[in-house]
């Protein structure tokens, strides 16, 4: 239910005092760009707890896969060590880093055939 | 509030002291829970050894609850434990005179679960640095809707018990506490994680699953 004082603007051409203004989320404005490799594999690996390191770990994680393209494990670990997880989720991320090596390269394979 | 002590089922038990600490920490996960598991298991542990009994197969002979026998049973599978007497390296470990590996069991709960844990771990003997290899872990927590989502909190109950059991202290002055930073805190990071391996739904007449 509605809150009495707010008013839609979409009625359109109904003003008070108290009209609220309509309220465009960034969402309906722009639309959503592409995810990542890395992102995409955080998701399905569902690597993320409570997502506090999210953001830290999917631009080193990037950052790690420009440079290195196939990292082994013992790589992503090297280049990982400064990120902490206080949930404790180092497994899942670094199957989800090894997860967007792989479909990284797929997809490279996918262009050079094309 | 349901200690791991409760598992065992003991004809007498006398309670020396519970609580009253002078500083009460108790906010981090599953409050108070890991200090009483490691009390109790630590306990059992010497109990066994003192009747130079298999560690899984004394705890085995003590609980009659068929869902912590269910826990204890389904993490012994999975970590393919071999029974043997306590304190005892098996031959196919390696002991090159510098570095030692055991393994241990344990159980432990917070308050509507059971679960139990079997943990690999190398010792340096020059150092004294313990290094977690592998953990593994069953939890019984009855119907499950989402094991993905268990299995995620399992993984990381299981590094974080070994960041806190291995690494982790708060430090203080005389007047605060001196520990303001994650750089210098130390805690458990990607080089050190041990291997995980977690069992879903161990209940009786439940299939566990198993992934690693």
């Amino acid at each position: 239910m509605r809150h009495p004082s707010f008013r839609g603007g979409e009625q359109g051409g109904h003003h008070s005092r108290r009209a609220a203004r309509v309220v465009r989320s960034p969402a309906q404005i722009i639309e959503a760009p592409a995810l990542t490799p890395v992102q995409q594999a955080f998701i399905d690996e569902q690597a993320i707890q409570c997502g506090y390191c999210y953001n830290g770990m999917t631009i080193k994680a990037c950052e790690l896969l420009s440079k290195t393209p196939r990292p082994s494990e013992a790589q992503i670990r090297a280049a990982m060590n400064g990120h902490l997880c206080r949930c404790g989720t180092y497994p899942r991320i670094i199957k989800a880093i090894q997860r967007a090596a792989q479909a990284a390269v797929a997809e490279g394979t996918q262009e050079q055939h094309q | 509030m349901k200690p791991a002590t409760q598992a065992f089922t003991f004809p007498r038990r006398d309670l020396l002291k519970a609580g009253g600490t002078l500083l009460k920490g108790s906010n981090l996960r599953s409050p108070l829970d890991v200090s009483f598991s490691f009390a109790s298991e630590q306990t059992i542990d010497e109990l066994a050894f003192l009747a130079g009994m298999d560690p899984c197969e004394f705890r085995r002979r003590n609980i009659r609850d068929e869902r912590w026998l269910g826990v204890l049973n389904a993490v012994a599978q999975a970590a393919g434990w071999t029974p043997r007497k306590p304190a005892e390296l098996p031959r196919r470990w390696r002991a090159d005179g510098k570095r030692v590996n055991g393994r241990g069991v344990a159980l432990g709960t917070h308050t509507s679960s059971w679960a139990a844990a079997v943990a690999d771990i190398e010792v340096d003997r020059e150092t004294g640095k313990i290094v977690a290899s592998h953990l593994y872990g069953a939890i019984d927590v009855g119907l499950c809707v989402n094991p993905g989502c268990l299995e995620n909190q399992m993984s990381g109950m299981l590094v974080q018990a070994a960041s806190r059991m291995l690494k982790e202290e708060v430090t203080f002055s005389s007047t605060n506490v001196t520990s303001l930073d994650w750089d210098s805190y130390p805690i458990l990071r990607f080089e050190e994680c041990p291997a995980v391996t977690t069992v879903v739904g161990a209940a009786p007449g439940r299939q566990a699953q198993r992934r690693r």
